[in-house]
């Protein structure tokens, strides 16, 4: 019988792993089906245990370790102790015996040893796991290295099981069980697996160096277990609500176990015992991987295994006098760095900066010094490693945690003393700045310049530096503002420097050429790229050690800046800080008395100075010569430095500097000047690089940053140079006529709010008349031709419609407030023009877009504050745009997935866009009140969107709401939608409602937890509304019923992130008032489907909590928040036991 | 009032020239272009650079309108590039010869019958639909002196 069992397995394995031209697949479901069968097989142990003695197949071999593991679990019940204590020994004999099976059938069946030690956990028929660490120390002390290497494994899959994690099997136990065995193995075993990892390491320390390959064995695989145990996850002594019902494994976990590991722990010769290991480990570099993580993990250590902070401070010193002997006495293997890093980032997060101080001083000062010299070693490492292009980045992961930690450090460096990591701050500092600057002062690297590497071609989809490095140029940025007297003048002059030797570069190659005669005459450029590569760097650092990142907040000029630029008042001279900001053209140094200007400003007059440069070699004919890079990483410092330092406002600062305000503030000379020559610089640009798109978009943010501002454009329209560029604009010739759209619509988008700008309301409208009517006498003067239906698809009107449209987007992303009126009155006869056009190119995707995109942004721009003439204006404009839309779409499209992807999809994405817009006034409405209302045949603002939504839906297939923008945004119109207008929900043709639901149904699910926020928000609204307007009987009402399903579900049995409790419980409280007698039946069912009583009676009870009879069924804010009450405990009681793995 | 504009449209409209340069950073997808003197549409155009602080280049790839044949280039992109005047008008089909000529009809009612029918599929189709006694007006292409019937559909009088 059991032969005849092996036979048939062994011929289905043959089936199953032969090649697909050998069988065909009816032949391998069959053999499938074969192995699944066995695999249910009713009481299969003799059996199995025939077939692991006798068969030959590996495969088989592991299909029967499965088999009886699901058995077991699934038959425990009927298995006396005797017959499962005789199982577990079986197979642990059975590995001992078998040294030379395959690892994958070796670790199957020693995880359904653990799992059977599991399962018995908690019952008397168990046998805990006494006699299994019996075993495990026989294996050890055998001195047989292959028997320690099965004691290792048995542990691995031990703590695996018991860890109720991802690497937990998936058993069918209840959370609850789980974690209640993960519990009881962490008070009873856990300490033991340590101390017995402990003990072998104390045993490999006292064997000579080097290592036999035995020991060298066995000490990788019982450090991978301590690294387990000292990252293992302890269970907190309070539940965590969101963790019940979750066996997701944490990716960052510290050490905090309980009082009982005090005596182990703390002891402090464990940790030099870690310490020592790591010193005989370290020359392999799994190894040393193990061993530096259990050192981080130790570094880790917090919770109440401290009774105080003395016994931290303690701790935290035997741990560093461990770690700064190691530090001291090793050179770093590269595969160490980051385990290093990561111990030092532990060490400052978790200890708190008091029990640094309550060190003995020698202590403290060694733990920065080392600090200091391994980051800038790192530091080092990691730029050679990104200039060979290196696919590993192990130097540059080490050097961003070193620089975290810092980012810890000087975040209270307030209460360290006066002056404390100065000189730390400024080596960092330096070493940074010296990799990324070329000799004799800086050493990066030229080898790339060399071996040819710099000549590369550079997509235009590459990350720029700026982006790329933002992270560790903000901390660079950080710690030179703790030194900002060595930073600010060391930047401007390295600065200053490689500016003049640019010039010089510049002008030889300037007398080259006239001596040539000719503009073509070839040249060496890498000196020019050195020196390019300097600059950019040097601008990067500067930008951010000027300003800070200010996301969403007013930018300032940082603190630490203002007191340094306040601090050496005494040694400035006003004057000559004026002279040397407003003369770029002349170097500094011949400027008398220039060591008396402020630092700031030296600093900025040196960005400034290379914008002279680089214009002075455009008017010479040696734009080639010019890095449009570094041209871009100017404009980018421009801007960040424009919204912090020009014109600020001093009622933001305590205290202000004379320099800065002398030079930048508001009604001075000195910020008139720099407007002027920014402006200058901006036209410049326009006019020199209309084929370098990144750094004219860099060139117009300066502009917009400019104008940005109210109070400060008052002062920025004084340059008589905007009114030049409003001109340049209205003639619409090269460059203007070259600019890119992204390019095109920022201009328009300064030039409009600049003439919010004017106070003189006649100067304000001469202004803007400029350029609205240039673009008005373009645009009609293009429609109004008698031969426009002839000639309008040829390519060059096409591109005229595009441009113009381009042009009016951006007048549009330029309305404020104080111009949304007068920008209304202008657009609004466009807009109306615009339906006909999108008949006219119904084919030109691209207009198409730009026509509703238009449309869009004025509608969420200008709605709010419309009256209720101009709003009826605008809907008519969106309903019969969106109809012509629709005319041409309805039912055209052709999902092709193998075509260019989401772009295709643009127009549909901002159809969503401009409905959702429309809903915004029943949100939001500053528009004036009109004296006659007008009531009737009103076009509302949902009614386009029904309009829209009814087009929109059947084009919204499955296979679109797979493009997240497109989902995120059809979600985001259905919960306004629904939200503001559910009654138009009870009057949907059929086949839209059905589809609609459809939809929402998938979303529950398919698209992560923002999705389904959403969905669940929808179907509140829809069950609120069912619920008030008392609609039983209706479709609306039957569909509540079909979604109480499956929310109950959802909710209940699956698993679901529990931040979303809220909307969640208010959802399912919604539905229940709808469908009370399903709820029940529901509830009844779950109920029936408990096998285990004990369970069944906690379920009735927790169900009785959920809807005691105090809660009143009905839909009010109350009862809502009763329910997510009672809802929250609910889950908290019975999760546990309904989320199975 | 729109001067400018007006100009460059006639010029579009009298044939006179057969190109027009303009800076390669400003061609489009979907425009056209010439690539190696052939009138291309563009299907793909990306910039790179050589070296970070290299001048953008830009890569063209278009169909050349007439025989859908594949052609790239690449250029930096302050360089011109002479752009093909693409028209495209519809005529009423009157007429076809035994020698595959067509006659066709503007909207004045010119009429001309220097075309062929074109080769292929397209070709097939209009043969049989005009043998069908249907009403067709077809498009024909232009671009740098060339003609061609690019597509057809059926009137429904």
């Amino acid at each position: 019988m059991a032969d005849q069992s092996m036979q048939e397995l062994e011929h289905a394995t043959q089936i199953v792993l032969a090649p697909p031209n050998i069988v065909t697949s009816e032949q391998r479901h069959a053999a499938e089906a074969v192995i699944l069968s066995f695999r249910k097989t009713k009481l299969p142990y003799n059996t199995c245990k025939f077939i692991l003695e006798n068969t030959k197949s590996d495969y088989v071999l592991f299909q029967t370790a499965t088999t009886l593991k699901e058995a077991i679990v699934r038959e425990w019940n009927l298995l006396s102790a005797d017959d499962i204590e005789s199982l577990r020994s079986f197979l642990l004999r059975y590995i001992t015996k078998h040294i030379s099976l395959q690892s994958y059938v070796r670790e199957q069946i020693l995880q359904t040893v653990a799992v059977i030690l599991k399962r018995g956990t908690l019952d008397p028929k168990g046998s805990g796991c006494e006699n299994m660490f019996t075993d495990v120390t026989s294996l050890i002390s055998s001195g047989n290295v292959t028997m320690q290497l099965v004691a290792c494994s048995m542990l691995t899959s031990l703590l695996n099981e018991y860890s109720s994690s991802s690497r937990t099997s998936n058993a069918g136990f209840t959370w609850e069980f789980h974690n209640r065995c993960k519990r009881t193995f962490e008070t009873s075993n856990l300490k033991k697996v340590f101390l017995f990892c402990l003990q072998v390491l104390n045993e490999i320390d006292g064997q000579p160096t080097p290592l036999t390959r035995e020991a060298i064995a066995v000490l990788n695989r019982v450090l991978s277990i301590t690294e387990q145990v000292l990252s293992w996850e302890f269970t907190p002594k309070n539940l965590m609500r969101r963790r019940i019902g979750l066996f997701e494994t944490n990716t960052y976990v510290t050490l905090k176990p309980n009082e009982a590991w005090r005596d182990t722990l703390l002891d402090r010769n464990i940790l030099q015992l870690f310490f020592k290991i790591h010193e005989k480990a370290r020359f392999n570099s799994e190894m040393a991987h193990h061993s530096i993580q259990c050192l981080g993990q130790l570094a880790s250590l917090n919770g109440s295994i401290f009774v105080n902070d003395e016994a931290r401070t303690q701790y935290l010193q035997s741990f560093l006098d461990g770690f700064l002997h190691l530090l001291a006495s090793i050179d770093l293997q590269d595969f160490e760095n980051l385990g290093v890093a990561t111990t030092f980032k532990n060490l400052l997060m978790m200890f708190p900066l008091p029990c640094f101080l309550a060190l003995p001083d020698t202590h403290f000062q060694a733990l920065v010094d080392h600090m200091t010299r391994l980051t800038c070693h790192m530091g080092r490492l990691a730029a050679m490693e990104e200039a060979l292009h290196k696919d590993d980045t192990i130097y540059m992961e080490g050097y961003e945690k070193m620089l975290e930690t810092w980012m810890q450090l000087i975040s209270d460096v307030k209460s360290l003393p006066e002056g404390a990591l100065k000189p730390q701050a400024s080596q960092i500092f330096n070493s940074y700045l010296q990799c990324h600057i070329s000799p004799p002062d800086g050493i990066r690297s030229q080898n790339c310049a060399e071996a040819g590497v710099d000549d590369e071609e550079i997509d235009e989809l590459d990350q720029d530096d700026r982006d790329k490095f933002s992270d560790q140029l903000c901390c660079i940025g950080a710690l030179a503002r703790v030194i900002p007297e060595h930073s600010i003048p060391l930047l401007a002059k390295v600065l200053e420097e490689r500016v003049s030797r640019l010039n010089g570069q510049l002008q030889r190659l300037q007398q080259q050429r006239e001596s040539l005669g000719s503009l073509e005459a070839s040249f060496d450029t890498s000196i020019l790229n050195i020196l390019h590569e300097d600059l950019h760097w040097l601008i990067l650092v500067a930008a951010h050690v000027l300003t800070e990142e200010a996301e969403g907040e007013t930018p300032m000029i940082p603190a630490d800046i203002m007191a340094y630029s306040i601090s050496n008042s005494k040694n400035v001279d006003i004057q000559t800080t004026l002279k040397v900001l407003s003369s770029p053209g002349e170097r500094v140094d011949d400027i008398p008395g220039s060591q008396t200007t402020d630092g700031v400003v030296r600093l900025i007059s040196a960005v400034f100075r290379l914008c002279e440069v680089e214009t002075r070699a455009v008017n010479a004919q040696l734009t080639d010569c010019v890095s449009p890079q570094v041209g871009s990483s100017t404009m980018w410092f421009l801007k960040r430095w424009v919204l912090s330092y020009l014109l600020p406002d001093e009622n933001y600062y305590n205290q202000m500097s004379m320099a800065l305000q002398s030079a930048f503030g508001r009604d001075t000379e000195g910020a008139q000047w720099t407007i002027n020559f920014l402006i200058q610089k901006v036209i410049c640009n326009i006019t020199t690089w209309s084929s370098e798109d990144h750094l004219l978009v860099d060139s117009l943010k300066v502009l917009v940053a400019l104008l940005k501002n109210g109070s400060k454009s008052v002062f920025v329209v004084k340059c008589n140079l905007m009114w030049d560029l409003a001109r340049l604009e209205a003639s619409n010739k090269p460059p203007i006529s070259l600019l890119s759209p992204s390019a095109r619509r920022l201009l328009l988008k300064a030039l409009i709010m600049a003439g919010s700008g004017f106070k003189d309301t006649s100067v304000k409208e001469e202004f803007w008349k400029i350029i609205l009517q240039s673009i008005h006498d373009r645009f009609y003067g293009l429609l109004c031709q008698e031969n426009f239906t002839k000639i309008c698809q040829s390519t060059e009107v096409r591109e005229s419609v595009c441009c113009l449209l381009e042009s009016l987007l951006g007048i549009a992303q330029g309305t404020r407030v104080d111009n949304m009126e007068r920008l209304f009155l202008y657009l609004s006869p466009f807009m109306a023009e615009n339906v006909k056009l999108i008949d006219v190119y119904h084919e030109y995707e691209t207009i198409v877009s730009l026509i509703l995109e238009l449309l869009s942004e004025v509608v969420q721009r200008h709605l709010c504050y419309l009256g209720e003439t101009n709003s009826k204006k605008l809907y008519d404009i969106c309903l019969s745009a969106i109809q012509m839309y629709s005319k041409h779409n309805t039912g055209k499209r052709t999902i092709d997935t193998s075509e260019d992807e989401e772009n295709k999809f643009h127009d549909i994405l901002i159809v969503m866009e401009l409905l959702t817009n429309l809903l915004s006034k029943d949100f939001l409405d500053f528009g004036p009140p009109e004296e006659t209302p007008h009531t009737n045949g009103q076009v509302e603002g949902a009614d386009v969107v029904m309009y829209g939504l009814n087009m929109l839906v059947p084009l919204m297939s499955a296979e679109l709401l797979k493009f997240p923008s497109l989902c995120s945004q059809y979600f985001k119109l259905l919960t306004f939608l629904t939200d503001i207008h559910p009654e138009k929900f009870t009057s949907l043709p059929e086949n839209l409602f059905k589809a609609l639901v459809a939809s929402i149904e998938h979303g529950l699910t398919a698209f992560g937890p923002d999705i389904t926020k959403m969905c669940l928000e929808i179907i509140t609204s829809l069950a609120t509304h069912v619920f008030e307007s008392n609609l039983t009987g209706s479709v609306l009402h039957t569909t509540m019923s079909h979604f109480l399903k499956l929310v109950f579900h959802m909710l209940l049995l699956e698993s679901f992130d529990m931040d979303l409790i809220e909307t969640a419980s208010t959802a399912l409280f919604c539905l229940i008032c709808c469908h009370q007698d399903q709820y029940r039946e529901l509830v009844n069912q779950l109920l029936q489907s408990q096998i285990e009583e004990q369970y069944k009676q906690r379920l009735l009870v927790a169900f009785n909590n959920l809807t005691p009879p105090t809660l009143t069924m009905t839909i009010n804010r109350q009862s809502k928040i009763a329910f997510m009450q009672n809802f929250d405990q609910f889950l908290v009681n019975v999760r546990g036991f309904l989320c199975i793995k | 009032m729109g001067d400018a504009a007006d100009v460059t449209f006639e010029k579009a409209e009298s044939g006179a020239s057969l190109t027009y340069p303009k800076q390669c950073s400003a061609l489009r997808k979907n425009e056209y272009c010439l690539i190696k003197g052939k009138p291309v549409k563009i299907v793909e155009m990306s910039t790179s650079k050589t070296g970070k602080h290299g001048h953008a280049k830009v890569h063209l790839t278009g169909l050349d309108v007439f025989t859908n044949k594949k052609y790239e280039d690449i250029c930096p992109s302050t360089h011109n590039v002479e752009v093909p005047n693409v028209k495209r008008t519809e005529y009423q089909l009157v007429d076809i010869t035994d020698e595959n000529f067509v006659s066709l009809m503007d909207d004045a009612g010119e009429i001309r019958e220097n075309l062929k029918l074109p080769e292929g599929d397209l070709g097939q189709l209009i043969q049989k639909s005009f043998d069908a006694g249907e009403t067709l007006v077809v498009t024909v292409l232009s671009a740098m002196g060339e003609d061609m019937i690019c597509s057809h559909k059926k009137v429904s009088d």
